[in-house]
């Protein structure tokens, strides 16, 4: 009824209509042409081979591989991470402001002022204190927190009646030390955001959740929670439950290596 | 876990595993039957494929077994032992009543 090139390209077909690798294809179709000469030439019919439908054996022979689906849509990720670094750009910025228009507040009511210098420094300190904590408490991430608690410690020392220029220098630096000292909370966030793309995912180890049977072939790795398909460049065979350490990205594939 | 028991007596092709087989007594559906099993079996690593020259036609994919591979044939061959075993059981004790 068949004859084996029928048999081969229908197989085929059916295999590329899969999206199953060309090496695979290619390795599949030999196997099965091989098989097919055996059996012809020990005189056996090529149906009791492959049986009477050749498309069903093709689908039967892939059930495991067909077409991979991309992973969660890898380009919201990165919106989201950009998005999250333009927040932390912003909030510098806020805070930047601030610390620009307090002390030209400042200055401009200083001598201005019909009470006394002090006194309006004073005031200028107490309204940045409790103006940077709402603003630290809209914006979250701890950028503007320490502005506000240099600002506490100005108008702290401005009843103390310590001279303006002095307030000024205590403002910036008690702004400037518990800003570094909060650094650690910010740059919490900023790690996560910094390490945009796939990119982040190199030299870190993963776990294999379906085999990998070599150069050419698909397999699957486990990366914290994520699922990734996972091709190798070495000619090694990589067994499902090894770890694996990711030497690069490409495109929406991991390739990775015994570790 | 037929294929694995074959597999793990010699290194060995399709067509050659699909014939001893079916001298062996077991009947399948049809030969090539055998090649997603083989293919779910390289998948999670019990066996491993090499080619070899062949005269008449492509080269020969052989399998051969895995470390992890005779580990899974030990185990399924005592389930299947145990299996059988029960099954017998059951059947002769049908025999007396």
């Amino acid at each position: 009824m068949f004859d084996i090139s029928t048999i081969l390209n229908g197989c085929e077909l059916v295999w590329r209509q899969q999206s199953v690798g060309s090496t695979a294809i290619t390795d599949m179709r030999n196997e099965l042409e091989s098989h097919l000469i055996d059996a012809q030439s020990a005189g056996k019919s090529l149906e009791s081979v492959v049986g009477s439908n050749i498309e069903r054996f093709a689908r039967s022979w892939t059930g495991g591989q067909e077409a991979r689906i991309i992973p969660a849509s890898v380009s919201t990720v990165q919106s989201e991470r950009k998005a999250q670094a333009d927040a932390t750009r912003i909030r510098l910025y806020i805070a930047i402001a601030a610390v620009i228009g307090i002390t030209l507040l400042g200055l401009l009511l200083g001598p201005k002022s019909s009470y006394s210098g002090l006194e309006s420094w004073q005031w200028v300190f107490v309204l940045s204190t409790f103006t940077l904590l709402i603003g630290e408490m809209l914006t979250g991430g701890f950028f503007v927190l320490p502005f506000s608690v240099g600002a506490a410690s100005a108008s702290a020392l401005s009843f103390a009646e310590v001279e303006p220029p002095v307030l000024i220098l205590v403002f910036i630096v008690v702004s400037a030390l518990s800003l570094w000292g909060l650094r650690e909370f910010a740059s919490k966030d900023d790690d996560a955001i910094v390490p945009v793309g796939a990119n982040r995912y190199v030299d870190q180890t993963a776990v294999v959740t379906e085999t990998i049977q070599g150069v050419g072939t698909i397999g699957r790795v486990r990366l914290g929670t994520e699922s990734w398909v996972a091709i190798t460049d070495g000619d090694q065979f990589i067994a499902e439950g090894a770890v694996v350490r990711v030497s690069e990205v490409r495109g929406t594939r991991m390739v990775v290596s015994t570790a | 876990m037929c294929l694995l028991a074959l597999i793990a007596e010699e290194s060995s092709y399709g067509y050659e595993m699909a014939s001893k087989l079916q001298a062996r007594g077991l009947e399948l559906v049809s030969e090539g039957s055998i090649y997603p099993l083989l293919s779910r079996l390289q998948k999670r690593g019990y066996i491993d494929s090499y080619l070899v020259e062949s005269p008449g036609g492509p080269p020969r994919k052989y399998y051969r077994i895995e470390p992890s591979g005779t580990e899974r044939l030990r185990h399924w061959a005592g389930e299947w032992s145990q299996v059988s075993d029960g099954v017998g059981e059951v059947l002769k004790g049908g025999h007396h009543v």
